[in-house]
């Protein structure tokens, strides 16, 4: 999984953009959304895709353009320097976080939202950037305090944004966040590990 | 002695004339039908007697939502009531209406009938059983229809709810309300009044008929600018629940949707400093 941070750079996040754009379409081509949603009936009923391609999908223009613009910017910092990684924290967080609703969150019957992801990207970039001397450390430790600011105040409100989406009864899911970020957590984990025994070896 | 007559019959005259503008029904024999059925009759008729203590209301998502009207107020007023095909429409309208939300799972149009005059939250513990309602949009109105037959058009100022309007020979004032309450709890959550003025046109020939209507006409005028009241009370009231969450509880029943979402502030609180981050780390990795 390791990858040279800069002996690999990728000049243009094409994955990235890929999703995106993809987010994008799906939310104006609504009919297609519907074939890739979290739909937990469906997915009982033999859909399985739908684990993984909920995230896709969006509820409401602020819903598809805030994550769109968060994925645009973590998405293409850690493209650059670690592609694989990036594929992997896509798969693992959109699998694992499906899996998590169907067996935790039995009365969700539909989730959509591209924010584990986002989490996840968020995290990785915090804990791959925060061992820098730069000011840049800094700025990803306020990065990673916000964040966990913010999951631990949408634990505790539960209900304080669904009057953020234009309309409907849309809860947002906070474990969802924290399984992004569990994901990270456990790559870099891997990493690290993985970087310590090569030294170790040389 | 002569001068004494003219002078006290001149002051007669001008005492008959004065009344004769003041509007004063009694004198001139001039009438006004009033239809009116209130919220505040209906839900708290012994007010005197009990302290209702409203708790915080617990709303479940998406709502079950009944729409009914209370009874007419008994007494001079309960002849002059508005027909229940009259209601029925009226109802639907604003059913419809509540029906566009997605918080909202169904709505349930609940007949008069059902409502007991001054039957108060106990009616409403009731019908909510009955209908499986939580919320529930209680509608009231009062009209008032001025039939004078004299032959100056008379100025009128009456009260109507807590409206003031300025009625002329056979005009109609129309004020619907809708007052949306939370049973559990009691509690109202928010309100919305329709108004509306229809101008009098009938003769003396076709009065009944013309007046009966310019009262249809002033409820579904009135209708129409409740459901825009409605509508943006109904913003103003999600918009306290985010600022205020301790007075209003949201949860969601079984079934809810789900969403991964950072919210407006956060967006761009975080994109500002990754791109910041980013960019000191780009930065660095050049030189």
């Amino acid at each position: 999984m390791q990858e040279n941070k800069h002996a690999h750079r990728h000049n243009f996040p094409i994955l990235t953009l890929m999703l995106v754009v993809g987010s994008l379409l799906l939310f104006l081509l609504p009919d297609t959304a519907n074939l890739l949603i979290y739909d937990r009936e469906r997915i009982f009923s033999g859909e399985v895709w739908r684990l993984a391609t909920g995230a896709l999908v969006h509820f409401s223009w602020p819903h598809v353009v805030y994550n769109a613009v968060i994925l645009l910017i973590a998405g293409s910092l850690l493209e650059r320097d670690a592609r694989l990684v990036f594929v992997a924290l896509v798969l693992i967080t959109s699998i694992a976080s499906g899996l998590y609703f169907l067996f935790f969150l039995p009365d969700m019957t539909n989730y959509a939202g591209l924010s584990a992801i986002n989490s996840a990207l968020v995290i990785y970039l915090c804990l791959m950037n925060i061992r820098d001397t730069s000011i840049s450390a800094w700025l990803w430790i306020m990065i990673l305090i916000l964040f966990i600011a913010k999951v631990t105040y949408e634990i505790v409100m539960q209900q304080a944004f669904f009057v953020s989406f234009t309309q409907g009864a849309i809860q947002v899911v906070p474990s969802a966040h924290i399984i992004g970020a569990l994901t990270a957590v456990t790559l870099r984990a891997w990493d690290a590990i993985a970087e310590l025994r090569i030294q170790h070896k040389n | 002695m002569n001068s004494s007559y003219k002078k006290i019959g001149i002051i007669v005259a001008l005492i008959i004339f004065a009344f004769s503008l003041s509007g004063c029904a009694g004198l001139m024999g001039s009438k006004k039908t009033h239809k009116k059925s209130s919220v505040v009759d209906f839900l708290y008729p012994n007010v005197n007697e009990v302290v209702i203590q409203p708790t915080v209301p617990h709303l479940r998502l998406p709502l079950n939502v009944g729409v009914a009207f209370v009874p007419e107020t008994s007494g001079r007023y309960s002849r002059y009531s508005l027909s229940a095909k009259v209601k029925l429409n009226l109802m639907d309208k604003i059913a419809d209406n509540f029906k566009q939300y997605k918080y909202v799972k169904n709505v349930e149009v609940i007949p008069t009938e059902y409502l007991r005059p001054r039957g108060g939250f106990d009616n409403l513990e009731q019908l909510k059983t009955m209908y499986g309602i939580d919320v529930i949009v209680l509608l009231s109105y009062d009209q008032i229809q001025y039939t004078d037959e004299g032959v100056v058009s008379l100025m009128y100022w009456t009260l109507v709810g807590a409206y003031i309007f300025h009625g002329e020979k056979n005009d109609t004032s129309t004020m619907i309300d809708a007052a949306v309450y939370d049973i559990n709890s009691h509690k109202m959550l928010f309100r919305a009044p329709g108004t509306s003025q229809v101008k009098g046109s009938a003769t003396i020939v076709n009065l009944s008929e013309e007046l009966r209507k310019d009262s249809i006409k002033g409820f579904d005028l009135a209708t129409v600018k409740l459901l825009t009241n409605l509508a943006a009370q109904l913003e103003r009231f999600k918009s306290k629940i985010k600022e205020r969450p301790e007075e209003v509880k949201i949860s969601y029943r079984k079934g809810y949707s789900g969403g991964g979402y950072f919210g407006g502030w956060f967006t761009g609180l975080f994109v500002m400093l990754l791109g910041i981050a980013g960019f000191y780390a780009r930065k660095q990795t050049c030189s």
